[in-house]
């Protein structure tokens, strides 16, 4: 006992040493001024110190399986229970009436909320069920958005049609950029697609001539319904239900396609590449077909950010996005839709009612995504497995 | 052509290049033996500038002279870069050992965005101006038309510390272990090498390197943020692939050329599309020669 | 009669090493024929070639004296008729052991994303026969009783018996087995070797297999061929080559002993 805690000492202190130039001094080269900070330091101590216990404790009491194996548990299969098909439904028509009881502050940030969980459920596809790590999903969200800013701005064209463009438009460029990186290795194609988001990125800061450059896009309008317009509170209601419309259509073209053909393939993909394609996959298809349905949601997400805001500009696209849209991915629990929900509501929409985690969210984030890989890198709800009993009829 | 022209810009580019390098060998070393990108290397890089912006401010405050003062802070960032880079392994990739190879990938993500916001909760968002410490340490004559003594001093330093380590990993007893490692880690755990403690090495020795990068490269730019990470990490990575991931002389090799490429596209092309240049140069290379220059074409043994 | 697969003068480099140099290779329908070769004479090289995994770097390889398969990629071959598995088992690891067979199944359907989007009835009708058949080939190499387990808490004997089924369903003419029994006990491997001619009757199904295990290789092989260095060194029938002066110096005298 005393050894552990003198093992926790020195692991505190260690670690209070490391943050001692950044959180206990802060200097100011020009007014050439040095602030000591012992109070923060002192909690950083405490903090480590009692971190220290908890991540031994949990590192002990880990399952050996869980290090590559993702086994769903007694817990995911009763959560899955709970939620089939009238259960979805129910919560669907209670979301619906959020807007009738709630001020448009809600409404925004359960569009938001929504909007992160169709992207993560897109990034699904790619990520969780082909394995293909992309960290360059957040360039189709960009394009969605970019599609609807300009084909506004220079061709008049509403949100309606662009929401089909800027969907269609993502999904070949998911598509076209699918094509070279076919051949690459997972962490080779994770860099390769990053650097695809960043160049997009740049373009749209440097071709200011056509895309406005960083000072973005503005008076992107609501939209319309047949042709009527709403008020700007009536506008904020009507995009919520579209977004809650595009959510439910997510839900169900993920969960029908986990028990497909393609889906299966997708898999198998992910689990042996080799062992895949002697089983007679196309690879080429079936992982072009991912990257293209995945970055279809993302642009039809992208669409509607445009929207809502009325104002892109490329700093909303970055790196870090692609991050955050990742790690509710993971958290989820890679290829599992009640995951990928139950995350998104607890990276996006707890900050928000917790104010003061807000400043935390990010911290939280990255510390989550560390500690999900090591302790439970099934996530929070694992994918269920599909049970495909055999037919009692077909057994005699 | 205009020559003045031209050898500013080769300069230039071997000014980069030669940090480039040097934060390069973090990646290349660490891939060669793990097998892992370390994508937190980066933020390594950041909070070393941190680390080395508070260290210059204490030793000048204490009215040391401008060469104990760069070298204090060299030494000080150095030793914080290498604590952090020793525990980040510790932390988030040491229990993965062994994990699908996207697990660590996505801890090191995770590391990275928590060190980003850890600097900016515990410093600041904004930029801050960190201290020319290159300038007015030597007076240079014969090539001041081309490069300016900061520069010629954080090229100079920069290519002293490849080469010492060059020497180190060729020479010494633990070099040998990393070179072991890296061959067949199976086979060197069972001649006794002690892999555990050699991964801690290495990631201590790329992050001192990526440290040292980090102070030569901010008093030159003359300000740093929480962000600075990303992007000279990328960079930085883009130069050990070129080089062809896993070879040492291969990084260092890298980082000058993308260094040149760099300095002439923004000198003769256009300097808006610098950032555009490296992460397409990165794209190319792995689309096209993923091995790199100098690293060997791998095919999967079935 | 026109062989099944007719290889010609097949070679492959690999950056200066002659892997395979100048194999050739008939199989007739309905053949059990076995591999047979010291470890690195081109044997799981050869299977590559064949399954489209690796290009060869010169020679013929013909499906039905007509079809020609070198240039076609892997999952093209498989939709042909070659299935095969594999000598250091891969499996769909996290899939229960019924996804694994159906994915096998995957090159005779046709179902898109669209399809399992608006659950057309192909898709459903497919779905259904998929999962019939799986459950088919899963009874066939008896792992009924482990349908819904994951593919990896299986065991040793019983992957490599996945390994079959999933093959099987992909609906093969050709079935190429890489050290089927490897790993096997005696029991286990008796039970193999029933079953491989089992198969060959029931779904008349030609074989090539790499195997080890000599007192099987004569037990159900029609024929066989013997690979040293990249080449094919001598074929015949069991009898023909346990007598064959230099297939002994090859292959018996090299590893002492394994008949």
């Amino acid at each position: 006992m005393r050894k552990e805690l003198l093992r926790h000492l020195s692991t505190a202190f260690g670690l209070t040493l490391l943050a001692l130039p950044l959180v206990g001094m802060k200097v100011d080269f020009i007014e050439k001024t040095l602030d000591w900070r012992w109070g923060r330091l002192m909690g950083v101590f405490a903090l480590t110190f009692s971190l220290s216990w908890l991540w031994r404790y949990l590192l002990v009491h880990r399952p050996q399986q869980a290090r590559s194996s993702p086994a769903p548990g007694v817990l995911a299969a009763r959560a899955h229970l709970l939620v089939n098909q009238r259960v979805l439904l129910l919560l669907f028509l209670v979301l619906s009436l959020v807007p009738w009881v709630a001020g448009g502050y809600q409404v925004n940030i359960l569009i938001t909320a929504m909007a992160y969980i169709t992207l993560a459920l897109g990034l699904n596809i790619v990520v969780g069920m082909a394995g293909l790590l992309d960290l360059g999903y957040v360039a189709f969200y960009a394009i969605g958005a970019y599609s609807y800013g300009l084909l506004h701005h220079y061709l008049g064209w509403g949100f309606w049609q662009s929401l089909g463009v800027g969907g269609l438009l993502a999904a070949a460029m998911g598509i076209l950029l699918g094509i070279p990186v076919l051949r690459l290795r997972g962490d080779y194609l994770a860099i390769v697609t990053l650097g695809f988001g960043e160049i997009l990125r740049l373009l749209l800061e440097n071709e200011a001539d056509f895309t406005f450059g960083v000072q973005g896009i503005p008076n992107i309008p609501k939209p319309t319904f047949f042709g009527f317009r709403f008020d700007y509170e009536g506008g904020i209601v009507f995009l919520f239900y579209i977004m809650l419309g595009i959510l439910l259509l997510a839900i169900t073209a993920t969960k029908r396609l986990q028990y497909s053909r393609v889906g299966r393939a997708w898999m198998a993909i992910r689990e042996n590449e080799l062992a895949a394609q002697a089983m007679g996959i196309d690879l080429t298809k079936t992982k072009l077909n991912a990257f293209g349905l995945g970055a279809f949601w993302a642009g039809v997400v992208g669409v509607v950010f445009a929207a809502k805001t009325s104002f892109i500009n490329p700093a909303s696209f970055q790196f870090f996005e692609s991050a955050i849209i990742l790690s509710i991915v993971v958290l989820g629990g890679m290829g599992s839709v009640l995951g990928v929900v139950l995350a998104a509501i607890l990276l996006i929409l707890l900050p928000e009612y917790l104010r003061f985690l807000a400043e935390y969210r990010m911290l939280l984030f990255g510390a989550l995504m560390v500690a999900m890989m090591i302790f439970r890198p099934q996530g929070l709800v694992p994918r269920l497995r599909p049970r495909y009993e055999r037919d009692k009829a077909s057994k005699a | 052509m205009d020559g003045q022209y031209f050898f500013e810009l080769a300069f230039s580019g071997l000014t980069r290049g030669s940090i480039y390098a040097l934060i390069a060998l973090g990646y290349t070393m660490v891939y060669g033996i793990l097998g892992l990108i370390n994508f937190a290397h980066g933020e390594v890089y950041m909070i070393s500038a941190f680390v080395g912006l508070t260290a210059a401010a204490i030793c000048s405050l204490l009215g040391f002279s401008l060469w104990a003062v760069l070298l204090l802070t060299l030494l000080f960032a150095a030793a914080y870069g290498a604590a952090y880079g020793y525990t980040i392994e510790k932390v988030a990739y040491r229990p993965l050992r062994g994990a699908n190879r996207l697990a660590p990938l996505i801890s090191a993500i995770g590391m990275s965005i928590f060190l980003r916001e850890y600097v900016i909760l515990a410093q600041t968002a904004d930029f801050v101006a960190f201290p020319s410490l290159l300038y007015n340490l030597v007076e240079v004559d014969f090539l001041s038309d081309y490069i300016g003594s900061g520069e010629l001093i954080l090229t100079l330093v920069s290519l002293t510390v490849l080469g010492g380590l060059f020497l180190f990993l060729r020479y010494t007893q633990t070099g040998r272990a990393m070179r072991a490692i890296e061959q067949d880690r199976e086979m060197a755990m069972l001649l006794g090498v002690k892999v555990d403690q050699v991964i801690s090495l290495t990631f201590v020795i790329g992050s001192a390197l990526a440290a040292v990068g980090a102070v030569l490269i901010s008093s030159h730019m003359g300000q740093i943020n929480y962000n600075i990470g990303f992007l000279v990490g990328i960079k930085a990575f883009t130069a050990a692939v070129l080089g062809g991931i896993g070879s040492v002389a291969g990084a260092a090799l890298g980082g000058l050329v993308l260094g040149l490429v760099e300095a002439f596209a923004a000198g003769y092309v256009s300097s808006d599309y610098e950032d555009v240049f490296a992460f397409g140069c990165l794209v190319l290379i792995l689309i096209f020669r993923p091995a790199g220059i100098l690293g060997q074409q791998q095919s999967e043994k079935v | 009669m026109t062989p099944l697969l007719q290889v010609r003068g097949l070679k492959k480099t690999f950056g200066g090493i002659q892997a395979l140099d100048g194999v050739d290779l008939q199989i007739a329908s309905g053949e059990i024929k076995a591999l047979i070769g010291p470890n690195g004479a081109g044997k799981t090289t050869l299977f590559n070639c064949l399954t489209g995994m690796t290009r060869p770097s010169e020679g013929q390889i013909f499906l039905d004296g007509a079809t020609p398969l070198k240039g076609l990629l892997p999952h093209q071959i498989t939709k042909l008729g070659l299935a095969r598995t594999f000598q250091n088992i891969r499996l769909f690891d996290s899939l229960t052991v019924i996804e694994n067979v159906m994915v096998g199944a995957h090159c005779r359907f046709k179902a898109n994303f669209l399809d399992a989007f608006f659950h057309t009835r192909r898709h459903l009708a497919e779905e259904k026969e998929i999962k019939e058949k799986a459950y088919y080939f899963l009874e066939v190499m008896g792992l009924l009783q482990q349908a819904l387990n994951s593919a990896k808490n299986l065991a040793y004997a019983d992957q490599r018996r996945l390994e079959i089924a999933r093959a099987l369903a992909s609906e093969p003419r050709l079935l190429l087995l890489d050290e089927p029994a490897a790993g096997m006990n005696a029991a286990e491997t008796a039970e193999l070797d029933q079953l491989i001619v089992r198969l060959k009757e029931e779904f008349s199904l030609s074989f090539l297999l790499i195997e080890h295990d000599m007192k099987l290789v004569m037990k159900i092989s029609d024929s066989v061929i013997v690979m040293d260095r990249g080449r094919s060194i001598a074929g015949g029938s069991p009898e023909e080559i346990r007598k064959n002066p230099a297939v002994i110096t090859a292959y018996l005298g090299a590893e002492g002993g394994h008949a």
